[in-house]
């Protein structure tokens, strides 16, 4: 017995200092003066919030977009502001009402398996994702692409309503295109392989902890902007550290080059300080907003929706729940390309006119807890939230705490079974975060055929239904050109606040540290992350 | 063998059986009588999903066999069970088998390492301050603050001071077994003070008995009496706690999983739970059932060999 003792003691300590013999160097500071250009070679290590629960970029769009962009291109490359740049598609003509697409392909590109990129390997793409035998539920699918091969290299796309946002919609990483042989003989593996076009393969992906990718070397069709040929690093290495601190540990300790979602809390330690360089880039599309359901008494009357959302002190709800760290908004985030710049009609924070407004719509009295009543009946609506979203948490309870002082009361439920109850419009308030780089998202959220009606789960949460509206974002939806999308766009901002179907609150900021002897990283504006492809690794 | 003890051994084994069996059932009740309508979740709603059309639902609804009575359902299940199929996650869109098969290994790897180092420290505490008044008590506190610590805060503190500051270990996985030992650490610390108890009060309880008395007469030292002859008496309450601890350690361990970005079987149930994967529960029930199962009857055979009285109340040849 002593002998094993005095064994495992021996054990131990042998162990400490091996792991204290190896001791790795954190990389030092920066490089030499006069370091010319990339270095290639080494591993990108990237540590990442979330793990996708499967890799088909074709079936969600929430899932696994964070981390497939290095396997997979997409037919164009979204600049960001309305213009689109050449990617596998070398050109394009897009109708005069943004219904009908057609495509020129690269010739010289290549999947991962061998096979070529042509018009029908892309027409499998768009297929699978019209089959509703493989559950696609992204914007794409909404859209019902139908495409025909003109010839080897040409495609056409037919949509079933016009829609001036589908460039973007297939710049995304969540239109990637995907080899057909997979799609057609083996859709089982997409859940655990990717056989795209990009400048990394599939590696390894060992659940739970990292996913690995390497280079491409046949790689040469990179979007304009970016160096052409193959990728500078090796290999990239994801790696799912869903607790913030230990991601911002990676970055302490050097073992990450690159962390993603640096949360609020250490926002202005990594920005202000010296030892990273950080990227932050405002999410675009609604942001967090709360959805007011217009089928259900109170939000039913107009005057009590527009006493909400110029009653709440937004700048401070948002200040408070997010700890200064995401700015308030209108209907569209500042990002988003459609974001109409000079907006006139801002939503104003007039407590005043918000206590007229509930008066005239006849919620004078008030009963014993401060609360406005009408008839016997306490103005309240009841706000169903995902209890395991923190931050969606701390928003509804700083509104509950300023509806209160306009007489509101608004009651928490966290629940389980959030997408049924938009189903059945089971709620009073319904606080969402939607992002997309298009004003496309305004169709989505107010357009009136968005409702859920009983054969679909719709986006319109607020069950809104306004005509003037609804006119306008069908000329946004087809207008051939980014500048009337824009335009009309900007008109539907105008009308929103007027209608007051929702209170905008904010927009997350996606805030992205990096090594000091990382370059390269860009990104990428279609659904916006850090885009990899130019990245080096320096000393 | 004589047909007495292969009876038992039978029994022994259809009750294993059952118990699996009775915890599939109500685990597969429980789950879907939930109000969630899982075709909802196999669409992936909830999730930036938009376009969940009536088409997608039949899909589904056809594919799995939602359509059919909840007994029928059942029946479905356990005859896919009996070949083996754990069936498919509805979230992940993998089969189960292989979605657990691949958390085994590292899962494993942390309760085995954990295990170790629980033995280790609490066996070496308890054999050092038994009998000792002030030793004991001194350990019989920091026990306590050890068992009452959260567990993710002594991960949080020993990553801090380890990987960050100090750079001992690796944050990330290395390749090899140095980055195991925090979470191995960190699991190790508050499984190992509630042994030590129990270790430790079980030693002073056979220190107290007439045979010691001699034993130490004979001129044999405190500490070769405790390692020769009061360990092995003291050993089966130690046992059984160890058992139940190796068995939780089996179903993962949710949170040090988390904390050090690891995979694991406690993870992998975490996020089936949260997003109603109801397949990969039922799976993963199914293992922590076997798990506990066949750790209790290994523990049960270590008694018999440990306890020579016990040799006595089985049926003799």
């Amino acid at each position: 017995m002593k002998k094993i003792v005095l064994g495992l003691a021996a054990a131990a300590i042998a162990l400490a200092l091996a792991a204290c013999s190896d001791k790795s160097a954190p990389p030092t500071a920066a490089a030499p003066a006069g370091d010319s250009g990339p270095v290639r070679g080494g591993q990108l290590v990237v540590a990442l919030r979330a793990e996708p629960a499967q890799l088909n970029p074709l079936v969600d769009q929430g899932s696994g977009a964070h981390s497939v962009r290095p396997v997979v291109d997409s037919l164009v490359w979204d600049n960001g502001d309305g213009t689109y740049d050449p990617w596998l598609a070398s050109s394009w003509e897009v109708s005069d009402d943004a219904s009908r697409y057609v495509f020129q392909l690269r010739k010289d590109v290549r999947f991962h398996d061998g096979t070529p990129l042509n018009a029908e390997a892309v027409k499998a793409n768009f297929d699978y994702v019209l089959d509703p035998a493989n559950k696609s539920t992204g914007s794409t699918a909404k859209l019902k692409p139908v495409a025909k091969v003109i010839d080897e290299h040409t495609l056409e796309v037919q949509l079933a309503v016009p829609e001036s946002s589908f460039l973007t919609l297939i710049a995304a990483p969540y239109f990637g295109i995907l080899s057909k042989d997979q799609l057609e003989k083996d859709p089982r593996s997409l859940a655990t392989r990717l056989i795209g076009t990009g400048p990394f393969k599939f590696d390894n992906w060992v659940k739970g902890q990292s996913l690995t990718y390497v280079r491409n070397d046949d790689y040469n069709w990179a979007p304009p902007k970016f160096h052409q040929g193959a990728a500078y690093v090796d290999s990239i290495k994801y790696v799912f550290l869903p607790e913030d601190q230990t991601r911002y540990n990676a970055l302490a300790t050097g073992e990450a080059h690159v962390v993603d979602y640096i949360p609020p809390e250490h926002a202005n330690t990594v920005k202000n300080g010296d030892s990273y360089q950080t990227e932050e880039f405002l999410l675009p599309g609604v942001g967090y907003t709360l959805h007011l359901n217009t089928r259900k008494p109170p939000f039913d009357r107009l005057e009590v929706r527009q006493a909400l959302l110029h009653g709440l002190n937004r700048e401070e709800i948002v200040a408070s729940a997010t700890f200064g760290a995401y700015p308030v908004q209108e209907y569209l985030a500042t990002t988003t390309p459609d974001f109409a710049k000079d907006l006139k009609n801002r939503i104003t924070h007039d407590p005043q006119r918000a206590a007229d407004l509930l008066d005239q719509a006849g919620w004078k009295a008030r009963d014993a807890e401060g609360f406005r009543t009408k008839d016997g009946q306490r103005l309240s609506a009841a706000a169903p939230y995902a209890d395991n979203d923190q931050l969606a948490q701390r928003t509804l309870e700083q509104v509950q705490i300023d509806a209160k002082k306009l007489g509101f009361d608004i009651q928490l439920l966290p629940v389980t079974d959030l997408p049924q109850r938009l189903y059945n419009g089971n709620y009073g308030v319904l606080g969402s975060f939607q992002s997309e780089a298009t004003g496309m998202q305004l169709w989505r959220l107010y357009g009136s055929d968005n409702i859920s009606d009983g054969s679909t789960v719709g986006s319109n949460a607020s069950f809104l239904s306004i005509p003037e509206l609804d006119a306008v974002l069908v000329k946004a939806r087809a207008a051939g050109k980014s500048e009337d999308r824009a335009k009309y766009y900007a008109e539907a901002q105008e009308i929103l606040p007027d209608h007051a179907p929702s209170v905008p609150l904010y927009s997350r900021a996606r805030l992205v540290a990096i090594q000091k002897n990382v370059h390269g990283v860009a990104w990428d504006k279609a659904w916006p992350q850090p885009y990899l492809f130019d990245a080096w690794i320096g000393k | 063998m004589s047909d007495a003890r292969i009876t038992r051994l039978l029994g022994r084994l259809a009750l294993s059986v059952f118990t699996v069996l009775g915890a599939v059932t109500a685990a597969f009740f429980a789950l879907r009588l939930v109000p969630v309508d899982p075709a909802f979740v196999i669409a992936g709603a909830g999730h930036d999903a938009v376009a969940i059309t009536s088409e997608v639902l039949d899909a589904i609804r056809a594919e799995y066999h939602l359509n059919e009575p909840l007994v029928v359902q059942y029946l479905f299940y356990l005859a896919r069970l009996l070949r083996g199929d754990l069936g498919i996650s509805y979230v992940q869109e993998q089969p189960v088998l292989d979605l657990i098969a691949e958390q085994a290994a590292p899962t494993l790897a942390l309760a085995g390492l954990a295990s170790l180092f629980a033995v280790a420290l609490s066996a070496g505490i308890a054999v050092l301050t038994a009998g000792h008044r002030a030793a004991s008590g001194l350990a019989g506190v920091v026990e306590l603050v050890l068992a009452s610590t959260p567990v993710f805060w002594i991960g949080f503190l020993l990553m801090l001071v380890l990987s960050v500051q100090w750079r001992v270990f690796p944050l990330l996985d290395a390749g090899d077994l140095r980055t195991l030992i925090l979470p191995a650490l960190t699991i190790a610390l508050p499984t190992a003070a509630p042994l030590a108890q129990v270790l430790r009060r079980a030693l002073e309880d056979v220190l107290e008995q007439p045979f010691i008395m001699t034993a130490r007469s004979r001129g044999l030292s405190l500490t070769a009496v405790k390692l020769r002859h009061a360990l092995r008496h003291a050993v089966i309450p130690y046992l059984t706690m160890l058992g139940f601890s190796f068995g939780a350690l089996l179903g993962g361990a949710a949170i040090t999983e988390t904390l050090f970005g690891r995979p694991g079987l406690g993870r992998l149930l975490v996020n089936a739970v949260t997003r109603q994967d109801m397949p990969l529960v039922l799976g993963l029930v199914i293992v922590a059932t076997l798990a506990f199962v066949i750790v209790n009857m290994l523990i049960d055979f270590a008694y018999i060999l440990i306890d020579h009285r016990l040799k006595a109340v089985l049926p003799q040849p």
